[in-house]
This record gives structure tokens, sequence and C-alpha cells, in this order.
């Protein structure tokens, strides 16, 4: 179905603890900008950057969540239709890799993808700027990787630009290479079904006109 | 308008799932309308889809799932419009026109938004204009639940095409607009939202108030959202937050007299914009919590906005902290609203007030680390108005009280310095406020930070500073319960406190460990058995330090003396008032062993004095049979460490010993305590004997004849055998040793004895195990006799079994 | 297999606290086995001691009276091919006595036997059998020593047929470390 499109929307979604980066890291992909001032995020926001892969123009749809559950209470439907989750951790600060496994379980459950052994996951560890600090190794966060079916490992610094590019780039791909798996099968809706467009749904019983 | 409130979950989750599929089909059409490029038909679909948008059945986390669901769909649709129009723009305004004329609201307003979209990113028409245009024409619906989502599909998807260039710059701007047009755009649509927001609180019947409540609590977010937005204008800059922004926040903030939206929008803005915007508006924003409905939790506005400072000014900002003038004016400005605060709200719990002291207190501490005065200002503060309500005993685990916890560990944490406690006279002040059980909770804290720290006391304004901090736990109060654990605890922080004690010099040293010792000692009983021990232990410590200064010092005999009558009247506190036994028994008899190695003049009266007060608590309080024997093992062990008694000290000493091991109540006793005190003839050492052993070999075998004596009168076969093998083994290792009184042919004699005993034990496993233990002492006996008489090399046992095989 | 020797700690009495330094070497659960002399003195300091293995035990130090604990005189455990007996030494007159020692090994049959109370950290080997005293682990004030005390513990390494053992002692606030082998003669 999709495959006359020359373009493709795919949705990632970035989780992790409040503080890790993440919305540095959506800054600093899509607008190449840093800022130390930390501001909460509320709810969920989307920026959006073009990226080419072969000879396709994809545009990434990049959703930053708040860390914090008590800025997500509409709860977390945004996660449905997602093509690929990137989860997010402080390499200065163990708890935040520690989350992972809550984060990684919480969106297959709220998500449902359709293949949830397969569903693409990236693993990015931030602040590698801070060595110094550093709480969790390199081969700590790969063994992890490993366990859960071998998900892409990624170190990477949105303050100093380090390696960000890279992983949003091998992100898109995952990304792709799922959304074109998945176009291939809507089994409930046969060609035969069309609705009739004056036909109200009966679910909207107000006699309001909005 | 009607509402169909359905609260029962199942219902939703089944109106949500026959929604979603109408989504998903309509969608499903679109896209393969698009596909075949006819965009009208599937605008069509896309009218469809978005009718479901319409539904009043489902609260605002399923409609929230409904609402994210279509609009993944429509993200879809505006990238093919884009795709497809970014070539021939054209075919748009059609599509614009089309839409305009949709049957109902809802549906064609998501649509021209979307549209409206499409229009910016192909670069069509006047960017300020259309975003002025969808801002307002989202007005036509009131109903506040799709209200609120329809706007925040506006804020949504216009997010990185507000037009975010400085005032004033460039022509473009005069087509796109800047960033003034942008925050424009977002007060305007923060306004709508945040009126729909409070028009919910009061639609409806009253019983059911509290489900809206909570549905507007799950909403808030949206509204939120528009503060976010406009924190993330680049352009927006300190000067227009103060001018524009902020006014047009607090301003709609306060007019609506809602606490729900009051509270969380306050919040929000301390959570979405930075320190720098906060700082220089503090006032405002204060004036501002003033005007808050009497409703609004004020305090955690307060204390949010405090905490959110206290972080920014304590980490370095590029190396520059911020202005010391408002980093000044911060604590008292704070503080001052904080009185205010309390002051007009006579009602308030007295756990907010002291929670607020909390931030206040933090703020003074983190950030004024150098300024003292602050912090004791704040607990000034809460003392007075502590006074002033009359509070007395706080209760330890209460929700006053651990407010009153946190505050009091602040100071403890950050100074890491006890001792700097005492420059903050109003600490110890509050701290009393607390009810008994609340104190000795905070001395403990005290205490333990003070080890951990390794806070040593070094004079006796630090010891004085200190044990006053932990009062509670020194001193004798009708409310402790000396038998539960938490006190054993308690009291022996305590006593590891003493070893923090460390003066420069010796003097100092003793006169410090005497005033603590004089401190401690009110404690009482209870307290003092574990708190003294540790001085004592000090004392001695202290004393065989000061051996070396002997010849430097003048007074040295004079002040080894003191320190050794301290030690023993502290010990005897011990058997007096704690009426404690076995402990001050061994506190002597290590006396003794100091005593016995620091060569003050006459130090044998010294460790005779010990040895002697230690066999009169054995003789006069040690009443379990088992504590005896083990008591007189200690005494004969101590005893046999000293080497500097003259001969005249030392025999009674060791007679009393061979006394009370003759006085034991049961004979086996008697005999194992005998082969104890036997050792003291032979391994003992005198002023005489000038570090030689004394080697009495005749009364060594005076007194193993006797114990051998005994052990023929214990009439238990097991027990009897259990003891002619001790005595075996003891005359043996005279044997080896060279003692020359012992007739071989006597110990044979025994020998043969328990050798004939043995077949005639039961069989058991301690019968082998006899059995084993005697072959061993045989063994023994004959390597012995070999060496004595033949041999000059040492044979091993192994070997010994061997001739003896051969022999066989 | 590891198993830590620790003893004659005297706190309250003689010590504030264990060395920071010993407190991070000590880490849970990578110990099979704890055997301590005696004279923790308290029920924290047993705390303590199991929280680092679930396999603690302790012999009757001549200060673990009063809190109340009985300990035996004396224990022996086996870890692999290797009988270990445990006893504080206070009880063993005179104090230190070599026979004495090797008198109680045989005794309880055992190839290595843990004493303590001489405060003082020493491996030996004496006539096929292995003799070690892990010292005071907080380095705590002792009568019988004349110079002051040093803070250490011991950790024995126990392999098919041999045992490493490392002596841990705090020597100027430095952690230093000797190894001593041993192993079971055959017989």
């Amino acid at each position: 179905m999709s495959g006359t499109r020359k373009k493709a929307l795919l949705k990632v979604i970035i989780l992790g603890d409040s503080g890790v980066g993440k919305t540095s890291l959506m800054n600093q992909y899509v607008n190449r900008r840093f800022s130390n001032q930390y501001k909460a995020t509320i709810g969920a926001d989307f920026l959006t950057r073009d990226v080419q892969i072969d000879d396709r123009t994809v545009t990434l749809q990049i959703w930053d969540t708040a860390g914090q559950e008590r800025f997500q209470s509409l709860g977390v439907a945004f996660y449905r239709g997602a093509d690929c989750c990137v989860l997010a951790f402080d390499v200065t600060n163990a708890a935040s890799f520690k989350s992972l496994d809550s984060w990684r379980d919480e969106f297959l459950i709220q998500a449902s993808p359709r293949d949830p052994d397969h569903f693409p996951f990236v693993l990015l560890g931030n602040k590698v700027d801070l060595e110094s600090q550093r709480a969790v190794s390199s081969k700590r966060a790969q063994s992890w990787c490993q366990s859960k079916g071998n998900i892409p490992y990624y170190e990477v610094s949105a303050k100093e630009a380090l390696n960000v590019e890279a992983a949003f780039l091998a992100i898109a791909r995952d990304a792709l290479a799922r959304e074109s798996q998945e176009s291939n099968d809507f089994p409930e809706f046969p060609d035969q079904i069309r609705l009739n467009p004056n036909q109200q749904s009966n679910s909207s019983g107000s006699g309001c006109n909005c | 308008m009607v509402e169909n409130s359905m609260i029962n979950v199942a219902e939703q989750e089944k109106a949500l799932e026959q929604a979603t599929r109408i989504v998903k089909s309509e969608a499903f059409e679109m896209k393969r309308c698009l596909d075949k490029g006819k965009t009208m038909d599937a605008l069509k679909h896309a009218l469809l889809f978005l009718g479901e948008l319409r539904t009043g059945d489902l609260s605002p986390k399923f409609y929230y799932r409904l609402y994210m669901d279509s609009i993944n769909e429509l993200q879809q649709l505006e990238t093919v419009l884009i795709d497809e129009f970014t070539q021939d723009s054209s075919k748009l305004n059609n599509l614009y026109e089309c839409v305009q004329y949709a049957g109902t609201i809802i549906p064609r307003l998501y649509l021209l938004v979307t549209l409206g979209v499409v229009f910016i990113k192909c670069g069509l028409g006047s960017k300020k204009e259309l975003l002025k245009d969808m801002v307002e024409m989202c007005r036509g619906v009131q109903h506040p639940l799709r209200g609120l989502f329809l706007r925040n599909y506006l804020l949504q998807s216009t997010r990185s095409l507000l037009p975010d260039s400085p005032d004033g710059i460039g022509e473009k701007s005069a087509r796109d607009g800047t960033v003034s047009d942008a925050v424009d755009f977002v007060l305007i649509n923060f306004a709508e939202m945040n009126k729909l927001w409070v028009r919910m609180q009061h639609q409806g019947p009253s019983r059911e108030k509290e489900k809206r409540e909570k549905d507007r609590m799950e909403l808030r977010i949206l509204v939120g959202t528009n503060l976010v937005r406009l924190s993330q204008l680049e352009s927006l800059n300190e000067e227009m937050y103060v001018r524009d922004v902020l006014p047009s926040i607090l301003e709609q903030v306060v007019s609506c007299k809602d606490p729900i939206s009051q509270e969380y929008l306050m919040e929000c803005v301390i959570q979405v914009f930075s320190d720098d915007f906060h700082l220089s508006t503090l006032n405002e924003f204060l004036a501002a919590c003033g005007q808050l409905v009497p409703e609004v939790n004020v305090k955690n506005v307060l204390i949010a906005l405090i905490d959110r400072l206290a972080l920014y000014t304590t980490s370095s900002i590029e190396g520059q902290s911020a202005a010391a003038p408002s980093k000044m004016e911060l604590f008292e400005i704070f503080s001052a609203q904080a009185k205010d605060l309390i002051k007009n709200r006579p009602d308030m719990p007295m756990e907010d007030v002291v929670s607020l002291h909390v931030s206040l207190v933090s703020l003074a501490v983190k950030c004024y680390s150098d300024r003292v005065e602050f912090a004791n200002m704040s607990f000034l503060s809460l003392r007075n108005i502590l006074e002033e309500k009359g509070v007395e005993s706080i209760e330890a685990f209460g929700k006053v009280g651990r407010e009153l916890t946190k505050l009091l560990h602040i100071p403890i944490d950050e100074y890491k310095n006890v001792l700097k406690l005492s420059e903050l006279p109003e600490f110890l002040k509050v701290l009393n406020y607390f009810d008994y059980r609340g104190k000795c909770n905070t001395s403990s804290y005290i205490i333990q930070n003070l080890l951990d720290e390794q806070t040593f006391l070094k004079n006796d304004q630090e010891i004085q500073a200190v044990f006053q901090l932990i009062e509670a736990l020194l001193k004798e109060h009708a409310e402790a319960d000396c038998e539960a654990e938490d006190f054993a605890e308690e009291q022996n922080l305590v006593a590891r406190l003493v070893h923090m004690i460390r003066a420069d010099d010796v003097d100092s040293q003793f006169l410090l460990l005497n005033l603590a010792r004089k401190m401690l000692g009110e404690g009482g009983k209870s307290r003092i058995k574990y708190t003294l021990p540790p001085i004592v232990f000090e004392l001695y410590r202290l004393v065989l330090g000061y051996r070396d200064q002997k010849d430097e010092d003048e007074k040295w005999n004079a002040k080894v003396r003191k320190i050794f009558v301290c030690a023993m009247g502290t010990i005897g506190a011990l058997v007096s008032t704690a009426e404690l036994a076995e402990l001050p028994l061994k506190l002597y008899l290590d006396g003794a062993m100091t005593a016995d190695k620091v060569p003050f003049d006459e130090n044998h009266v010294v460790v005779y004095e010990f040895v002697s007060k230690s066999m009169s608590i054995l003789e006069d309080d040690v009443a379990d049979s088992r504590d005896r024997v083990r008591c007189l093992q200690l005494t004969v062990g101590a005893l046999l460490q000293t080497s500097n008694l003259p001969e005249e000290n030392w025999s009674p000493l060791a007679s009393q010993c061979a006394l009370a091991a003759a006085k034991m109540f049961k004979k086996p006793d008697q005999v194992r305590s005998l082969c104890t005190v036997a050792n003291l003839y032979w391994h003992g050492k005198t002023k005489e004997t000038n570090g030689e052993m004394l080697k009495n070999g005749k009364r060594v075998v005076e007194i193993l004849r006797k114990a051998v004596k005994i052990a023929t009168e214990c009439l238990e076969p097991v027990v009897q055998q259990q003891l002619f093998i001790i005595v075996l083994s003891a005359f043996t290792y005279y044997y080896e040793d060279g003692c020359q009184e012992i007739n071989i042919e006597q110990i044979e004699e025994l020998m043969r004895r328990t050798q004939e005993n043995a077949v005639q034990l039961d069989v058991s496993a301690e019968a082998d195990s006899l059995e084993r233990q005697l072959a061993d002492a045989v063994k023994r006996l004959k390597l012995a006799k070999l060496e004595k008489h033949e041999v000059p090399v040492t044979p091993s046992l192994e070997d010994c079994e061997k001739v003896e095989e051969e022999q066989a | 297999m590891l198993v830590l020797l620790i003893g004659d700690l005297h706190l309250p009495h003689r010590a504030a606290s264990l060395s920071p330094k010993f407190r991070k070497l000590l880490v849970p659960n990578k110990m099979q086995h704890v055997l301590c002399t005696g004279n923790l003195c308290t029920r924290e300091t047993f705390e303590y001691l199991r929280s680092l293995s679930s396999d603690v035990h302790v012999v009757r130090g001549d200060f673990d009276d009063d809190d109340g604990a009985k300990y035996p005189d004396t224990k022996v455990i086996t870890v692999g091919q290797f009988r270990i007996g445990l006893c504080h030494g206070h009880q063993i007159i005179p104090w230190g006595d070599s026979r004495m020692l090797e008198l109680l090994a045989r005794q309880l049959d055992v190839d290595v036997l843990v004493t303590g109370n001489t405060f003082e950290c020493t491996a030996v080997e004496k006539n096929g059998r292995f003799y070690v005293d892990p010292g005071s682990a907080t380095g705590a004030f002792s009568v019988i020593k004349n110079s002051p005390p040093t803070a250490s513990f011991a950790l024995l390494d126990v392999q098919s047929d041999s045992i490493v053992s490392y002596l841990y002692r705090l020597i100027d606030d430095n952690v230093k470390v000797d190894r001593v082998v041993y192993k079971k003669p055959k017989n």
C-alpha cells in the first residue's frame, strides 16, 4: 500500500527517567541546539525532521515525553502507532539505567505493537561528556542490550552533539524497516467496506452542532 | 446540551473500541484514496473519522486514546498533502473551500487546522494571519472536553511553525510575524483553554463534582502545554517575559478564581520557565500568590519556587553564580512571604508551617552556607510560631513530627559537622519541642553523623556542645524504656562517641575524659553500663600511650596514678550503681594488666588492688557456677600476663585462685579449675624471677594430684574419664616442658587407670571421642618419654606410630 | 571459596567503628562463609556480619557475654577438603601458648585453627597444620600488646588442596595485603 509513496512518516517515542536528557537529545537532533537550563517536559510533544535513507526521504516524528509520572495525567496513549522506541538513560546515574526495564515493559504493554518480540528499540546512553562521573559502563549497557534481543546501543552526548546524528539515523532505519513490513497487513478491512459519507456514527447522541 | 456521562469503564472501553474501529476503517479508505490521487474523496473519509471526536461518551483518558489515533491519521494526511502540493499549490485552495462547507464543526475545524498547517508548510499565505485565523476559529467549539483537545491539536501541529524571530528585524517578519505574534497566538489559546477548563468545574449536578474534578486534573497538561510552548520560544527574552508574558498569564490565573486552575498553573509556571526569569519576576509572582483564592495550597507553590531557586543558586552556571544582590534578597523576600502567608492563614495546619520552614532552612543552608545567621533566623521564626500557638511535645512520627525531623536533619546533613550546630542556638530550642522519642531520634542522628564524618571532639567546649545536643539520651527520663532494643542501640551510639574524644596532649585528654565521665555518670544505672566501659578503655589507652613520656614530665608518676584511680573509680560505679558483676571484673583485670606494663612507682600496689577487687567480685557476686569457672579462668589468664608483682604480693593472689578453684560447687569444675590454676605456678612471673617463669614444679604436682583425687570422687564414668584425660594431658604438658617433679611412673599409673576405664564405658559418641583423646594423650606421653631418654631428633607423632607398629 | 576471618572488634567498648577502608572491601555476598573469633560485642555488629554472608559462625570472646548472646566456645566447619576450627583463644591458658593451641587443634581434629585474642594478624604453618589469627578488625586497644594496634582481618581462598590466605592490615591508613599459602599435607 505504501510502496508507491515516496515519503514516509515515522513515529519515534523517546522514553526514560526525568533528567536523563530526552528533550535535549531531541533538540540537538532537530534544532542542533543545547541549553543547560532545566525546563520540565509536560505531557508529550513532538518535533519532526526529514532524513534521507537510501533513496527515500523519511520524516521522523520524534515524540519527547515527560519522565515524571505526574506530568502524564492523561495516560500514555501517544505510544500508539509508534514505529520505534528509543530508551534513554544517563550514564552518570545508575538509577536511570535500572529503570530501563520498566520503561520498556510499560511501553510494550501500553502500545501493544503487533510483534512485540521484534519491535525495534534503541538504547541511548547520554551525558558521556561527563566521563569522570560515569556510573554505568559501556559493557554493562551492552550486555543489557544483548539480553533484550540485541538492541542497538549508542553512547551519546546531547551537549557536545556527540553521536546524536548517527544514533537517530540508525533509529530511522530501524523504524523504516518495520514500517514497510507493517503496511502490508491490514486484514480487518477488506475492500468491500464503504461507509456512506452521510451516515453519522451512532455513538454521538448529542444534539449539539459541534 | 446534556452530557452522556458513562462512568463504567467497561462501557467506555466498548464505546472506544467501536469508535476506534471506525477511525481505522475510514483512515484506511482515506489512504487508499490518497494513493489513487483522489484527494477530495480522501478528505471526505477524513471528515467521517473525525466525526467520532464529537462523542460525549468518553471520559478524558479514553477520549485521549481516540484523539491520538485520529491525529496519527491526520498527520499521515498532512504529510501526503504537503508532498503533493509543494509542487502545485492551486489545488489547495479548492480543498480549503470544500472543507469549509463540511457539515459539523468538529471535523471541519480539525481539517481546517490540518490544512492551515499544510498551507504554512508550503509557504502559502501569511503565517501570521493563518495562525491568527486558526486560533480564532477554534472559538466555535465551546464544549470543554472537545474544545481542549481541539486547541491542543492546534498547539501541537503548529509547534515548529511559530514565528520565532526577534521583533523588528527583517522584512520577512512582516508576513510571517515575529516572536510577539507567536506569543499573542499562544496567549490567546491559553486563555481560551483555561476558560474551557474552568467551565468544566460548574457543568453538571453537584453530586458529580468529584468526578468532574478528577476529569479536570487529567486534562491539566493540555492547558499547561501552552506555557511550555511559550518557554520554548528562543526569542522570548527576559524583557518580553517580564513585560508581556508573565503579567498576561498571571492575570488569567488570578481572574479565573478557580483553585484547581490556580494551583496547577502557578506550579506550571515555576516548572517551565528558566530560573533567570523567575528571579527577575519574583515580586510579581509572589504578589499573585497572595491574590489566589483561599482553597489553593499556596504553601506548595511557594515551596516549589524556593526549592527550584535553591537548586539554581547552588549550582555554578558557567562559573557565574547569581548576581550577589539578588541572591541576598532572595532569602529575605521568601522569609517575609512565608511569614505573611502564615499570618494570613491562621488555620494553616502545623505540618504545613513546618514544611514551609523546611524549604526556607534548605535555602538558607544550601545557598548561604557562610551566613549561618540566616538558618538561625528561620529556626527562630519557627520557634516563635510554635511558642505562640502553644505547641508542645510534638509526636515524633506524626505529620508534624515528620516535617520537623526533615527540618532538623537539614543542617546536620549539609554542614557535615555537628559542631557547627552550636552556631545555631535556635536549633536546640526547636529540637526541644519534640517529644522524648523525637529528641532521642534526633540525638542518634547527630551522633551517627559525627561518627560518619569522623568529627573529633578536641576540647571541653566541643564536648559540652555535643552533649547538650544529645541530652535526651544522656539523662534519666521517665519515658525511657530501658529494656527496649532501641535503648541499647542508642546507648551503644553514645558509647562509640566516647572514642571520638581526642585532645592534643595527655593532660587535656585526661581532663576531657573526666568531664565526659561526669556527664555520662548522670545517666543512671541503665545507661552507665553502656557508656562507662569505653571511658575505662580510653583511660587505659591514654596511660599506655603516656608511658614513653616518663622522662619528659616530672609529674609523670602522679599523673599515671591519677589515671588509674580514675579508672578504678569508674569501674567502681559500675559495681555499686549499675550493680554489675562480670563486666567490672573484666575491667579490673584489664586494669591490672595495664598497670603492670607501666613502670610507675609502686605500680604493684595498683596491680594488686585491681586483681583483688576483681577477685572480690568473683567471691561475692558471681553466682552461676559456669560463670565462676569462666571468671576464674580469665583471672588466671590475666595474672599470667603480669610480671612485676613482687613475690609477697603475687603469692596471696595465686593462693586465692587455688582456693577459689577448690571451692567450686561442682566437682568437675573443681578439677578443671585446678588444672587452670596449676598454670600459675609454672608460667607465672614475679618481679624476682626477672622475666623468667616460676616453674614451681612442686606446687604444680601438688595441685594436679589434688585434681586427680577429686576426679576419682566423681561418680559418673564418662565425666570421670573426661577429667582423667584432662589431668593426664596437663601432667604430660608439664612433663614435656621439663618439670622434674613429675614422677613418670605415677603418670603412667594414671594412664593405665584411664585406659582401663575406657573399656568399661558404654558405647556412645562421647566415648569414642574420649577414646581418641586418650589415644592422643598416650602418644604424647610416649613421645615425651622418648625425647627425654634417648632421641636427639624430635620425631613426629606419625613416626612414633610406626615405631609402635614395629614393636607390636 | 572465600572465607572471611574477622574478630576482636570490641564495638563499642574499645572502638567507634570499622574503618571505612575496610568497609569498602567487605562487600556482601562475595564470601561464602564468615568466621568470627569473637568479641563483637553487640547485636548490631552481629547483624553487620550477617549482611556480608548468610553463613556466619561466631564463637565466644571474653567480652561477649554482656549482650545475652550465647556463643559456643569452639566450632568446627568443613570447607571443601578442610576442617577449620574456630576459638577465641582466651580459654587457652596461657594465652597464645603454641603447644596448647596445637592440643586444641588435635582435639578438634582440624587442619586449620583460627583463633584471636592476640590482636596480631598472623598465619603460620606448624606440624602440618595451619594457624591463623585475623587480629582485631577495628584495631582496638589491647592490654597485651606493646605497640599501638593495627586493624586487620584475613581472607581464606579455599581451593581443592590448598588454602591461600590473604592478610589485610591497615597501616597508616593504607591497606596492605600479605599472602601465605598452606597446602594440606598428604596423609
